[in-house]
Order: C-alpha cells, then sequence, then structure tokens
C-alpha cells in the first residue's frame, strides 16, 4: 500500500474501503456486484494517482507547480468578550503588530502551526489548497475554552482564577489540527474516534510548539497547555503525553483523569464518550514512539501519524484500526523490516493496544 | 433556592458545585430571576449545536427549590449561538462557585 494523499476520490470518501469490504462480505448479489465494482474502480484511481504523483508530494504540489508559492493567510477578530463570531477584524495577513498582545501571539502560534503543516507534510494550510485561518480572541466573557467550529477558531480568556489564557502554542496548534481532521476525512467525535481526534490535534499542538522552538522529543515537554493554569492552581497544564493521569491535581479541577493503558480505558457517556480523557492512550503511544526513535518528533513519529490521518479513511476508526494503520504506513515508508515499524510496533503494545 | 452546576469545559476538565442564591451578588441574582426562567432554560436545553464544533462546552445545571416538596429542575446544555444569554449566567455562577471553593473573597 502506498500512501495516497490530499482529498481522496468521492466513492473513497462516501465509502469507505472497510465499507465496500463490509458490503462484499454480507450485500446480496446486486450489493455484492457494486462493491467489486467500487474497490476495481477505487484501486484503478489510486494506482493512476501513484503513477502520477510521486510518494512524497500531496495537495501542496500542484499550487508549487504552477509557480505560486504558498503562503499563510491569517486574520485574526476581537470577539469583544462577545458570544457573536468572528468579531471586529483587528489584524489581517501581512498587517503591523496591533496593541493587544493576545491578537499578535494569536497570530505568531498560527503562523507556527502553519508552517509545520508547511515544511514537514507540505500540506498548504488546513485544507492543504491555502485555507484563510481565522481566529477570535476574547471570546465570551469568563469563557474557560477554546474550540473549532467547523470554519474558524475560538478562544476564550478564561475566568482569571482556574485559567489565565487559552492562546498557548500547544493549544493553537491543538485547535488548527481539528481543522486538518476536518479536512482529512474527519473522525466522529465520540467514543475511540473521537479520541482518535482529540489525540491527533494534541499530538500536532505538542509538534507545532516543538517544530517552532526546535525542540527534540527528548528536550520537549510534551504537555498541552503548559502554562494556561491560573497561579493558584496546582498543576501544569491540560494534558501530559509524557505521564497522561499527571498534569494537574487541584481542589476545584480534581485529578487529572486520563489513562496511559487500555487497562485503565474508561467507559463514560460523558465527553462524548470520554475524548478528552482516553486520547491519553494513543497520545502516551506517540510520546513512546518518539522517545524510541529520537531526534526531532515531527520528522518520523509525526509523518507516520500524518499519513495514517490521510490514508486510513474510517471515520469511525477505533484504537486498533488507527495503531494497525500506523504499522501499514510505517511498512511502506520506512520498509517492513525497519526499526520505525519495529518501534510502531513496540508503542502500541506498551499502552495495551493489540495489532 | 440553589444551584448545583457541572460544566465539562471543552478541554477535558469538569468543573462542579453548588451554590445557594442567597450566596451570590446582587447583580448576577437579578440576571437570574430575568433569564432563568422555566421557559428560557427550556429554549436554551432544546438549542441545537453545530455538528462540526469540536472541543464545546457541555453544562449541567439542576435547581432545587426551597420547598422540600418541589421536584428540582434539571437542565442540559452545549454550547449553541442561540442560548448564550443562559450560558453566560452559568459561567457566572461557576466564577462565584469556583472563587468560594479557593477560598476568594
Amino acid at each position: 500500500m502506498k500512501p495516497h494523499y490530499g482529498c481522496c476520490h468521492p466513492i473513497q470518501c462516501i465509502l469507505p474501503p472497510h465499507v465496500v469490504d463490509a458490503i462484499k462480505m454480507r450485500g446480496d448479489a446486486d450489493q455484492r456486484k457494486m462493491a467489486e465494482a467500487l474497490a476495481k474502480q477505487a484501486t484503478e484511481i489510486r494506482e493512476e494517482r501513484e503513477e502520477a504523483t510521486p510518494p512524497d508530494s500531496f495537495m501542496g504540489a500542484p499550487v508549487l507547480a504552477m509557480g505560486v508559492a504558498p503562503a499563510v493567510s491569517r486574520e485574526v477578530y476581537d470577539g469583544g468578550r462577545r458570544a457573536s463570531l468572528p468579531g471586529t477584524l483587528v489584524r489581517s495577513e501581512g498587517e503591523d503588530p496591533v496593541d493587544d498582545p493576545v491578537v499578535n501571539q494569536v497570530y505568531d502560534l498560527t503562523g507556527d502551526v502553519y508552517n509545520l503543516y508547511l515544511d514537514v507534510y507540505r500540506r498548504n494550510s488546513l485544507d492543504g489548497q491555502g485555507l484563510l485561518i481565522v481566529s477570535t480572541v476574547h471570546h465570551r466573557r469568563r469563557y474557560n475554552n477554546a474550540f473549532w467550529n467547523g470554519s474558524q477558531m475560538a478562544y476564550g480568556d478564561g475566568d482569571g482564577t482556574l485559567f489565565q489564557t487559552f492562546v498557548e502554542a500547544s493549544v493553537v496548534g491543538h485547535e488548527l489540527s481539528h481543522g486538518v481532521v476536518q479536512y482529512s476525512g474527519g473522525l466522529a467525535y465520540k467514543d475511540q474516534a473521537g479520541a482518535l481526534n482529540e489525540s491527533f490535534a494534541d499530538v500536532f499542538g505538542s509538534l507545532s510548539k516543538q517544530y517552532a522552538l526546535r525542540q527534540t522529543a527528548a528536550e520537549a515537554d510534551w504537555l498541552i497547555g503548559q502554562g494556561i493554569l491560573g497561579p493558584d492552581v496546582h498543576g501544569l497544564a491540560l494534558r501530559s503525553m509524557k505521564a497522561p493521569g499527571t498534569a494537574y491535581e487541584d481542589t476545584v479541577l480534581g485529578k487529572d483523569p486520563q489513562p496511559y493503558h487500555m487497562d485503565f480505558y474508561l467507559n463514560t457517556s460523558s465527553d462524548n464518550g470520554g475524548v478528552h480523557i482516553n486520547s491519553g492512550i494513543p497520545n502516551h503511544a506517540f510520546y513512546l514512539l518518539s522517545q524510541y526513535l529520537g531526534g526531532y518528533a515531527w520528522e518520523k513519529a509525526g509523518q507516520i501519524w500524518y499519513d495514517t490521518m490521510q490514508v486510513i479513511n474510517n471515520p469511525l476508526a477505533t484504537f486498533n484500526n488507527w495503531a494497525d494503520k500506523t504499522v501499514e504506513v510505517a511498512r511502506e515508508r520506512f520498509g517492513a523490516r525497519s526499526m520505525e515499524v519495529a518501534f510502531t510496533r513496540r508503542a502500541w503494545k506498551l499502552v495495551g493496544v493489540d495489532l | 433556592m440553589k444551584f448545583f452546576l457541572r460544566v465539562l469545559t471543552g478541554q477535558g476538565i469538569t468543573l462542579q458545585g453548588e451554590i445557594d442564591l442567597t450566596d451570590l451578588p446582587e447583580e448576577l441574582v437579578r440576571r437570574i430571576q430575568t433569564t432563568l426562567t422555566r421557559k428560557n432554560l427550556a429554549a436554551a436545553a432544546a438549542a441545537k449545536p453545530n455538528p462540526q464544533m469540536v472541543d464545546a462546552s457541555e453544562y449541567e445545571l439542576a435547581i432545587y427549590p426551597d420547598n422540600p416538596n418541589q421536584k428540582p429542575q434539571r437542565y442540559t446544555f452545549v454550547d449553541a449561538d442561540d442560548n448564550i444569554d443562559v450560558l453566560e449566567i452559568l459561567d457566572d455562577i461557576m466564577h462565584e462557585i469556583v472563587r468560594r471553593k479557593k477560598g476568594q473573597s
């Protein structure tokens, strides 16, 4: 299997391969015939694309080929502590810094995330086609949250007690990476697929910070939201990829509930099936792989995770589905007998995800 | 009247606590009395979320009347465009709960 990049063919988008397989196995005669035709067509399209497209290029390449260099395009709005989005435009691409440091921070951090995706993965913005990146700061009053709403980011200022900001490198990278997930075929925001969606956002949130600081896997803090908690809160961050479950323990926030192993997987209906909780498991697998491989985590481990997101084509993926695909992708990119494959397998085994 | 409030912040952190109406600032009490009516609360709870929104906040509110013979009212809310008035009051109530837990005056 060779990874295919960018937007998939509509047939593959509507009917992912596992669904086609299921129809082939369980459908009636006509349905099986249709599924086999679809599978054949998808294979032909993939082969055509592979012949036409060098393995290391994808969406960004056609833009470069036409002589138009990809360039970041940002707009930052001031929400004025109101709920309506996007608010008042305060800084557009290429404009000088403004008086509000939060606006400038978001502008700069958004650029850092864009640079990671373009420089390392040759992805031109969230959609791979130069999408304008819209952010709103000062969203609502005392709002303890930041989010991606399908078309833009919004950042609250926090209540000043528990949270002092949400504009921080890994949080900005996290929110923007939800956009990348959305434009890469998506992962349903529920149960294990939702936890993978959250984990992908954490992984690339952390990598965007590491890339901006040029930190190796050994030097990185592997924290999400480091420094955003209030001064009286007993904790370091929202989450720790290095040691899930240890980011905070506070009288008001309680204890960080993230597991690092499938033995402690939390079955819950809350939080869309624990998407922010069980994401600790794939987060830790990524951290372990990065430590095994050494060097810069965005180079090999990040490439494996990024490629997996581009090819998995299964919005309902489980941890096992994702883990299997990471091994497949590592095998394709680095070779079947490579250390990258061995370490990817080992990382998943150590968090209790059987391959 | 007592409020029990739980807020899932959207970043995986859950805040929860209870507070009596009489312990809230006067200005907030006035807003509660005019905005947190049964009708408004029911409408806010029915607000539809944006299906593409991730990291959205969720709110669970239980209102316990002073009369123990009266049943508590329970509502669940999600971030949506048309229930902001209610959610912002809940944020302020949570802020008061947190301040008390943290021992702030």
